[in-house]
């Protein structure tokens, strides 16, 4: 063989390499011809020595120069090979993607969640006390006296006597007043029961925060101040309250907080009976004989409490529109929250 | 209560719209929650009056506020009427043989009247307060209470025995036939009004049929009382008869208003019925209460209100409100108050009556909210906002459902030893549950019924255990879930809540056939420290199908308080390992009742110091491993803290492993 005829097979090899449809094929192509056992330019290599010396020094650079080529070409082919085989096979990107099956939280928690957040930062903590309550923490203690219309045994789910499942949650107050002295700043939420007639917008139970800050010089300005607060921070800035008179036995002088309303601005529509205005908590200033129920000196200390549902809220804030949804836990509700 | 704007312009005289008056009640507390155009050009005003105010429970009241609201005053109608010559004394006697019941009864007679219809004024009035006319004295009665809040009754003088009125308990079992015809057995705690013979009234509820206004009547009897709130409650709630009569006796009227309410009434009686009066009244009770001084400082509203209000503003209020001013000083009011309001008896009622007609809207809100210490998030609430986190993630979502359920949900997945009745809110079917589990079955219920049956919930909330006597039931705050997991995946679940919570405490899952509505093949009580954490378990399929579930579902439930208080919050991380560690799996055939805690403990028996773990990989039942027996494949993983072992010490080190296991569960190595 001359070099012409080495030279002559370097066309065969490298279009071949180049046809190599994937990296096995390129891998047998490069045993074919520079393995070191028996490949083609191999055998050639090893055939140098044995040239006419004459012809050897030509010979033995087409060799060399035919693997040189060969070489580059399987490097260059396999460089090419391997990226394209890295790449994955495309996706469909208008696919929808699979989604993580999360749970949610329920939207009392939730809107609980923000009041105490809100009032966290105004420096109220939060404080538990026992859904089933003696009259003394559910009523006495509350300046709730026995002729009280509130003490109708019709209106109260009684255990047995003296004891009923809590009608409010102010009664925490009591339990906390009960044990600390002041300063107090407290919110309690919790549940409370009535046995109301179930409907779209009542339940025989349902949920309460209940607010309370008691220390020397806080006034009914702070009261005003700290939930008008609270309204903007929970329903938006744009919101406007109004305070108006109301009545509590344990609070005086009581009040009930408007809101004006979140549909129609203040427009009036039918959320808010075209008065421009929804009411949301009640309120006052801590009555005295409250103080003198759990022994603060009514002289030296003042405060105010609050109370609003929570139910409420959430559904104002949710778009809930009746408060049984509430309570039965439907999961084509709860996932859209 | 219905205001007619008409009516309530009588008293007031004012231009306003009915719109600007109805705010201006509003802003004064005596909210107008409706308001309805009649015919004519009234409109009936439903104005919410709270139970303090019982005053405010006739137009003549509101009109009071309404006046004071407008800084206007109120005129009170002309209750002149000529009396005949004969002494009420000769023609009735009244004796109130319960004092604390009935404080005070009055009675006028009117002779010759002529029943039939009222004139129409009236009975629009009445029509447009919402109360049906029936005739002319009846309607006056009506008329009376609805304008100043004093209940009155007429009774038909001719068929009172002995013409006597006697205000006394019921006799045992006495009967008694109402207005409306309907028949009651009194109980002795009724206080009715008799006359010689019977009963011919419950006291301040309603009238009795034998007695009542006829066509026939001539002569008649008004009574104008005042009845114990309490009393009349429990009677109109027991008897179910609420009226707008005992609606006000509950609320408490104005002992000091009642004669004049009956000498309103006469006049009445006599404009629109005829008659003659007889001249007097005939009276038994107790002396009517003194009228109450209070002092209000200026001082202490501003404390209160947090502005100061002048002491003329002061004074100018409380005179509005009818309050006598007795004196006034820079520094403070002192008033005597009208009769007609009960709620004024302390110095802080005072302050709300000048808040209130000063405007609540005149209190800043700009004040500065001062810190004194802070509120930083409780390690109740940290716990509560990870196990939202966990469970939330693991799929689960969080549910409310109700304390209360029927009798036999409440006694569900309880433990069996346990036998008390659940507690029952008395004159309901409402049984307090006393596993939280019950709420949540309930809702798996329902998401099953709406086509979501892979639905898991949990919530956290509390039961209920009775305890015996007077005393509150214990409440335990408890975490519940339920939902179509395997055993596994739910403890699985409970382990990845524990170790966030960074609960180091043992926790054991051990075998239990203590719950009725547990499959005792596939439950477990969870223990922390060996105390009682809660359980875990598949429901029986009787237990589901109590729960309307058709296929049982795995729960759990844990005394939430126990993970508070053991969680631990504060993370501490340890240094990273030095050397590196040598893993090794060993698969050993056991007897199928090995179970993999015994295993565990064998191993962990040997105190080998390098053994960081040793956890299950796999269990693998079937040929070739002989019947009744298994192979369990365990991966252990050794390190030393001081230098890198070497596969030798590796070796001896698995050789003693699995020593020890054929010493404890007869283990052999699998081939």
């Amino acid at each position: 063989m001359g070099p012409a005829e080495v030279k002559a097979l370097q066309g065969d090899a490298l279009a071949r390499i180049d046809a190599a449809g994937d990296l096995a094929a390129l891998d047998a192509l490069r045993i074919e011809w520079i393995g070191r056992r028996g490949g083609r330019i191999t055998a050639l290599m090893k055939a140098i020595p044995s040239v006419a010396p004459e012809e050897r020094s030509a010979f033995g650079q087409a060799v060399n120069a035919l693997k040189a080529a060969v070489q580059d070409r399987l490097d260059a082919r396999k460089a090419a090979l391997e990226q394209s085989e890295a790449k994955l096979p495309g996706v469909d990107v208008t696919m929808p993607g699979r989604r993580l099956e999360l749970g949610r939280l329920h939207p009392i928690t939730r809107a609980t969640r923000e009041m105490v957040d809100i009032f966290g930062r105004l420096g109220f903590e939060v404080v538990e006390g026992p859904e089933v309550e003696d009259e003394w923490h559910n009523f006495v203690g509350l300046n709730i006296p026995a002729e009280h219309p509130a003490r109708d045994p019709l209106d109260n789910y009684y255990l047995k006597d003296h004891v009923l499942l809590r009608t409010q949650t102010s009664t925490v107050q009591i339990r906390v007043m009960e044990k600390r002295k002041p300063p107090v700043r407290v919110i309690a939420p919790g549940r409370v029961y009535r046995p109301d007639t179930v409907d779209a917008g009542h339940s025989n139970m349902f949920h309460q925060l209940e607010g309370l800050w008691v220390e020397e010089g806080v006034t009914f300005a702070d009261l005003k101040s700290v939930l008008a607060m609270f309204a903007r921070a929970f329903y938006g800035p744009s919101v406007r309250t109004r305070f108006q008179p109301g009545y509590f036995p344990f609070t005086e002088p009581s009040a009930e907080m408007y809101l004006s309303c979140l549909l129609c601005g203040g427009s009036g529509c039918a959320a808010c009976k075209r008065t421009g205005w929804i009411e949301i908590l009640g309120c006052g200033m801590v009555d005295p004989n409250v103080f003198e129920a759990v022994g603060y000196d009514p002289e030296k200390v003042t405060g105010f409490a609050f109370g609003m549902g929570i139910d409420r809220q959430a559904m104002l804030k949710y778009g809930i529109h009746d408060i049984r949804w509430l309570f039965e836990n439907d999961l084509r509700l709860l996932r859209q929250l | 209560m219905n205001i007619s704007y008409q009516w309530l312009k009588e008293y007031v005289p004012t231009d306003l719209s009915v719109a600007d008056a109805a705010q201006a009640l509003t802003r004064v507390g005596l909210n107008v929650d409706n308001i309805t155009d009649l015919p004519g050009g009234d409109a009936c005003l439903l104005v919410e009056v709270t139970s303090n105010r019982p005053d405010c429970l006739g137009h003549l009241g509101v009109a009071r506020e309404f006046a004071a609201a407008l800084g206007s005053t109120v005129k009170l109608p002309d209750v002149a009427y000529p009396e005949s010559s004969e002494a009420v004394e000769n023609l009735a006697r009244v004796e109130v043989a319960e004092l604390d019941l009935c404080p005070l009864y009055t009675a006028r007679v009117i002779r010759g009247v002529k029943v039939g219809p009222s004139p129409a004024w009236m009975a629009q009035r009445l029509e447009a307060v919402g109360i049906r006319p029936v005739n002319n004295i009846v309607d006056v009665t009506n008329y009376v209470m609805m304008e100043c809040g004093q209940p009155l009754h007429a009774f038909d003088f001719s068929r009172l025995g002995e013409h006597r009125i006697v205000v006394r308990r019921a006799g045992a079992g006495e009967r008694f036939v109402a207005i409306d015809h309907s028949e009651h057995q009194l109980a002795r705690e009724r206080l009715v009004i008799a006359d010689a013979r019977r009963a011919v009234a419950l006291a301040g509820v309603m009238g009795g049929v034998d007695t009542e206004i006829s066509d026939a009547t001539v002569d008649v009897l008004l009574e104008a009382a005042v009845f114990d709130p309490l009393n009349i409650r429990t009677t109109a709630r027991a008897l179910a008869m609420l009226s707008e009569s005992s609606y006000r006796f509950e609320r408490r009227v104005d002992p000091c208003g009642t004669d004049w309410a009956s000498r309103r009434a006469c006049q009445l009686i006599v404009q629109v019925a005829g008659g003659q009066v007889a001249r007097g009244v005939a009276v038994a009770g107790k002396p009517l209460p003194q009228p109450r001084t209070l002092m209000m400082r200026v001082a202490r509203a501003k404390r209160i209100l947090g502005i100061a209000i002048p002491v003329d503003v002061c004074v100018d209020i409380l005179r509005r409100l009818q309050c006598e001013v007795l004196e006034h000083t820079a520094e403070s009011v002192r008033v005597r108050v009208p009769s007609w309001r009960p709620d004024l008896a302390r110095e802080i009622d005072l302050i709300e009556e000048v808040a209130r007609h000063h405007g609540y809207d005149r209190i800043p809100e700009k004040a500065e909210v001062r810190l004194s210490s802070l509120a930083v998030p409780t390690k109740r609430e940290r716990v509560r906002e990870i196990v939202g986190q966990v469970l939330t993630a693991a799929g689960y979502f969080e549910a409310v459902t109700f304390s209360f359920t029927s009798r036999d949900h409440a006694m569900r997945l309880r433990p069996s030893d346990i036998t008390a009745e659940p507690l029952v809110c008395r004159g309901t079917p409402l049984a307090l549950r006393e596993s939280l589990t019950a709420g949540v079955l309930e809702s798996l219920a329902v998401n099953q019924r709406s086509g979501e049956a892979g639905a898991k919930l949990f919530e956290i909330a509390k039961r209920f255990v009775p305890i015996g006597g007077a005393e509150l039931p214990r409440e335990n705050a408890m975490l519940a879930l339920a939902g179509h997991d395997d055993f596994e995946t739910v403890r699985g679940v409970l382990e990845t809540l524990f170790g966030v919570l960074g609960i180091t405490a043992r926790i054991r899952f051990a075998a239990t056939d203590r719950y009725a509505d547990l499959d005792a093949g596939a439950s477990a009580e969870v223990l922390l420290d060996d105390q009682p954490l809660g359980m875990i378990g598949r429901m029986t399929k009787p237990a589901a199908a109590a729960f309307d579930l058709d296929d049982p579902p795995l729960v759990a439930e844990l005394l939430y308080d126990r993970l508070v208080e053991t969680a631990d919050l504060q993370p501490k991380v340890k240094p990273l390992p030095q050397f590196p560690a040598i893993v090794r799996d060993l698969a050993v055939v056991v007897d199928e009742g090995v179970t993999w805690a015994s295993l565990s403990e064998a191993v962990l028996a040997t105190r080998i110091a390098e053994l960081e773990t040793v956890e299950p990989v796999s269990v693998y039942r079937g040929k070739p491993i002989p019947a009744g027996k298994k192979s369990v494949a365990l991966r252990m993983t050794f390190r030393s803290k001081t230098e890198t072992l070497t596969r030798e010490q590796a070796d001896e080190m698995q050789a003693r492993v699995l020593a020890a296991l054929a010493k404890a569960v007869a283990a052999v190595l699998r081939t």
